[in-house]
C-alpha cells in the first residue's frame, strides 16, 4: 500500500491530463487605437476560447497562468519555450492565428503545457471555419 | 497619325466663347458672335481618352513607352488614367503603327499599388507583375501607348474632386463634388462646332473649325443640373477628375455622398471624396482580341483607416488577412448598402458596444480537389486565402463574390476590435442590439443571412415579424423570398452574422439610393 501511494506522489500528473482551473491558457491580441491623439498599439490577453475562429480574434502569443513551474508548450508538433514575466508564462514572437492558418488547420488541435518538474497537461481546441 | 485624333485641336483658335453652355437643344441651332458661327453638331471623336490595357491579362496597367525611343518601356500607366494627344504631338510617329503619342492629364490614386505591395495574394500581385523598375506616370508625362489600350470616354462619368480649387460652369454652377458626363446623341458626342472663314492668299476662303464637347453636370442623385464644356475650365481641371465607369456611377456617387456625410459625426474616420476610394477595375473580356464587355468596377475597398481599421459610420474591420486588408473588398452596390445600413444603425444604437465590426467580405473556401492542391502546393500559406479568390472574386457581379459580409454580434457595453464573441457569451452579448441590426440588414435588402442564436432565428421566422420588417414586400426575386431573408442556423455562425447584399436586388439598390 505504501509503495502504491509513493508511486502516486512521484507521478502526480500523467501526460494525458487535461489542464484544470489552476492552469489557464490565454491568447494575446492587439489593435492600433488612437489614444491621446496618437496611434498606439494596444495588446490585451483573452481567455483562449475552446472554439477558435477568425471572428473571435487573431491571437498571437500564448500566455499561461499556473501554480506550476512551466517550461514550454507543444503545439502542432512544435515546442515553443515559455518565458516567465509578470507572474505569467508567455511565448515570445509566436503567432497562434498565423500558425493555424499556414498549416491550414480545421477542426481539433491540442496545446500541451510542459512543466519543469514532470508536469504536463493538455487542452483541446477546435478551429471553426464557416462557409 | 491616326485620323481619329486629327480633328481634336486641329484648328487652335483663341476662342473666347463658352461653347456648350446653357440648355441643350436637340435641334441643330446656330449662333453667331465675334465672327464665329457656332452650331450644335455631333462628333465621333472623343475629346480625351481613358487608358486601359491591351492583352495584359489581369494587369491593372499598360506600358508607357519613351517618347524619343518607343522600344524603351520605362514607365507604366495605371488603368483609368486620363490622357489626350495635344497638337504638338500630332507629327510624332512611333516605330509601329499601333502606338500613338499621348500626354497624361490625370492619374488615379496609388492605393491599389500600395495594397499589392503589402500582400502575397496572387490576385493582387499579378495586377502589377512586371512593373518593377518602371516609374508610374505623372501628370504632363508624354509617351507612346498602344492605341488598342485606349478607350473613348463614352461609358465613363467624371467625378470632380470635392477638395480641388473651386470650378464653376459659365452659369456659376459649382462643379466640385459633382459629376460630368459627355452629352451623347445616337452614340455620338454632342459638340458645339465653332467655325470662322479665314481668307486665303490668292483666292477664296478657308473655314477653320473647332469642336467643343458638351458635358452634362450631374448632382449626387444623377440629375442633370447644368451643361458645360471643359474648355473654359483650364488644363489643370483634368487632374481633379476621376473616371468612373457609367455602370457604377450611381453606387459610387452614393458612397462618395455617404463619406461626405460621415465627416459630420465621425472622429475616427476622416477621409472623403472619390479619390479616397481604392478601386479595382473589371478585367477586359476579349473575343478575337476585341473587348466585348463594358467598362466596369470589379471591387472597391471598404473605406477604412490603414492603421486603426476604423471606417465610416462607426464601422471597423477585424482580423485583416494581411497588411493590405485584402479581405475588405466589396462590390459597389453591396458596399453602398452596407454603409447605409451602418448609418441607420448608428442612429438606433448609441454608445459603447454599437461598433459595426466587419470581417471577411467574401466566402472562404478550401482547396478541395487534388488539382487545386497541386496548383497551390508551392504556396501552402496561401491556399486557404487564394482559392476562394480564384473561385469567387474572378466571377462576374451576378455571382456571389464580393457581395457578402461577416459582422460580429453586438455587445452590451464595450467596443473591442481585438476579440470577438459568441451569442452564448451572455455577459457580453447584446441580443436586442444584434436583433435590431439584423432587422435593418433585412430592410436594407440583406439576404442569405446566417446567425445561430436560436432566439433571433425564431424571431425572424415569425410571420408577423416579417410583415412588420418588410411591410412592402413584393413578389419576385429577393423581395418575398422569406427563406432567403431569415436568420438561419449554419455551422460556424455562432460568432458572426453572415449577410449578402446582391447588386441585382432592387431592395439593395433602393437602400443605396435612398438610405434606410
Amino acid at each position: 500500500m505504501k509503495i502504491i501511494l509513493l508511486l502516486l506522489f512521484s507521478f502526480p500528473v500523467l501526460a494525458s491530463d487535461f489542464c484544470n482551473d489552476k492552469t489557464k491558457i490565454y491568447g494575446e491580441a492587439s489593435s492600433f487605437d488612437k489614444i491621446d491623439n496618437k496611434i498606439q498599439k494596444v495588446t490585451e490577453k483573452y481567455f483562449l476560447p475552446s472554439k477558435l475562429s477568425e471572428h473571435l480574434g487573431a491571437f498571437e502569443n500564448i500566455i499561461i497562468t499556473s501554480d506550476k513551474k512551466l517550461k514550454s508548450i507543444l503545439i502542432l508538433g512544435k515546442e515553443i519555450p515559455l518565458k516567465f514575466e509578470d507572474g505569467n508564462y508567455r511565448t515570445v514572437g509566436f503567432n497562434l492565428f498565423q500558425t493555424l492558418e499556414i498549416q491550414n488547420i480545421i477542426g481539433d488541435f491540442f496545446i500541451e503545457v510542459i512543466g519543469m518538474e514532470k508536469f504536463q497537461c493538455t487542452k483541446k481546441y477546435k478551429v471553426i471555419v464557416s462557409e | 497619325m491616326n485620323k481619329l485624333f486629327v480633328l481634336f485641336g486641329f484648328f487652335v483658335l483663341s476662342f473666347g466663347l463658352h461653347a456648350g453652355e446653357g440648355e441643350l437643344d436637340s435641334k441643330k441651332g446656330c449662333t453667331e458672335k465675334n465672327g464665329y458661327t457656332c452650331c450644335l453638331e455631333s462628333s465621333k471623336q472623343s475629346p480625351f481618352f481613358i487608358s486601359d490595357e491591351y492583352l495584359q491579362g489581369k494587369k491593372q496597367y499598360e506600358n508607357f513607352r519613351d517618347i524619343d525611343d518607343d522600344s524603351i518601356s520605362n514607365k507604366y500607366i495605371p488603368r483609368g488614367t486620363i490622357i489626350y494627344t495635344p497638337p504638338e504631338l500630332y507629327d510624332l510617329e512611333s516605330s509601329t503603327d499601333y502606338r500613338l503619342p499621348f500626354k497624361v492629364l490625370s492619374v488615379p490614386n496609388e492605393k491599389l499599388e500600395n495594397t499589392a505591395k503589402k500582400t502575397r495574394r496572387t490576385m493582387f500581385t499579378e495586377m502589377f507583375r512586371g512593373k518593377k523598375g518602371k516609374q508610374r506616370v505623372k501628370k504632363d508625362d508624354i509617351g507612346y501607348l498602344d492605341k488598342r489600350a485606349v478607350k473613348s470616354i463614352d461609358g465613363y462619368t467624371f467625378f470632380v474632386n470635392e477638395h480641388a480649387p473651386a470650378y464653376r460652369t459659365p452659369k456659376g454652377t459649382l462643379l466640385n463634388g459633382h459629376q460630368l458626363r459627355p452629352a451623347m446623341r445616337d452614340n455620338d458626342f454632342m459638340v458645339t462646332r465653332c467655325c470662322q472663314d479665314i481668307p486665303e492668299e490668292g483666292s477664296g476662303e478657308k473655314e477653320l473649325c473647332r469642336d467643343f464637347h458638351i458635358f452634362q453636370v450631374l448632382n449626387g442623385n444623377g440629375k442633370v443640373i447644368d451643361n458645360t464644356s471643359m474648355y473654359s475650365l483650364g488644363c489643370n481641371f483634368y487632374q481633379d477628375l476621376t473616371a468612373i465607369p457609367d455602370t457604377d456611377t450611381a453606387a459610387i456617387g452614393k458612397v462618395v455622398e455617404l463619406l461626405k456625410g460621415n465627416l459630420e459625426t465621425s472622429q475616427t474616420y476622416r477621409e472623403a471624396g472619390v479619390d479616397s476610394l481604392e478601386i479595382i477595375l473589371e478585367n477586359n473580356i476579349r473575343k478575337n482580341r476585341k473587348v466585348i464587355n463594358k467598362p466596369e468596377i470589379k471591387l472597391v475597398k471598404m473605406p477604412m483607416d490603414d492603421v486603426t481599421l476604423h471606417g465610416p459610420y462607426n464601422t471597423r474591420h477585424y482580423t485583416p488577412d494581411d497588411r493590405g486588408d485584402t479581405d475588405a473588398y466589396i462590390q459597389p452596390y453591396a458596399g453602398c448598402a452596407f454603409l447605409q445600413l451602418a448609418k441607420a444603425f448608428q442612429k438606433e444604437c448609441v454608445g459603447a458596444g454599437c461598433e459595426v465590426q466587419f470581417g471577411n467580405l467574401y466566402h472562404k473556401r478550401k482547396c478541395a480537389d487534388k488539382a487545386c492542391q497541386q496548383k497551390y502546393s508551392k504556396y501552402p500559406d496561401q491556399v486557404s486565402k487564394d482559392v476562394d479568390l480564384e473561385q469567387q472574386w474572378r466571377k462576374h457581379k451576378s455571382h456571389s463574390g464580393g457581395e457578402c459580409i461577416d459582422i460580429r454580434p453586438f455587445r452590451k457595453n464595450k467596443d473591442d476590435i481585438k476579440a470577438g464573441l459568441e451569442w452564448t457569451w451572455t455577459a457580453t452579448y447584446d441580443r436586442e442590439r444584434t436583433k435590431k441590426f439584423m432587422e435593418l440588414a433585412i430592410k436594407a435588402g440583406g439576404t442569405g443571412m446566417y446567425f445561430n442564436d436560436p432566439k433571433t432565428i425564431s424571431h425572424f421566422a415569425n410571420r408577423d415579424t416579417r410583415k412588420r420588417v418588410l411591410p412592402d414586400a413584393q413578389k419576385g426575386a429577393y423581395w418575398d423570398d422569406w427563406w432567403r431573408i431569415g436568420a438561419r442556423e449554419q455551422a460556424g455562425h455562432s460568432d458572426h452574422i453572415h449577410v449578402c447584399f446582391k447588386a441585382d436586388n432592387p431592395r439593395v439598390q433602393k437602400t443605396c439610393r435612398d438610405g434606410l
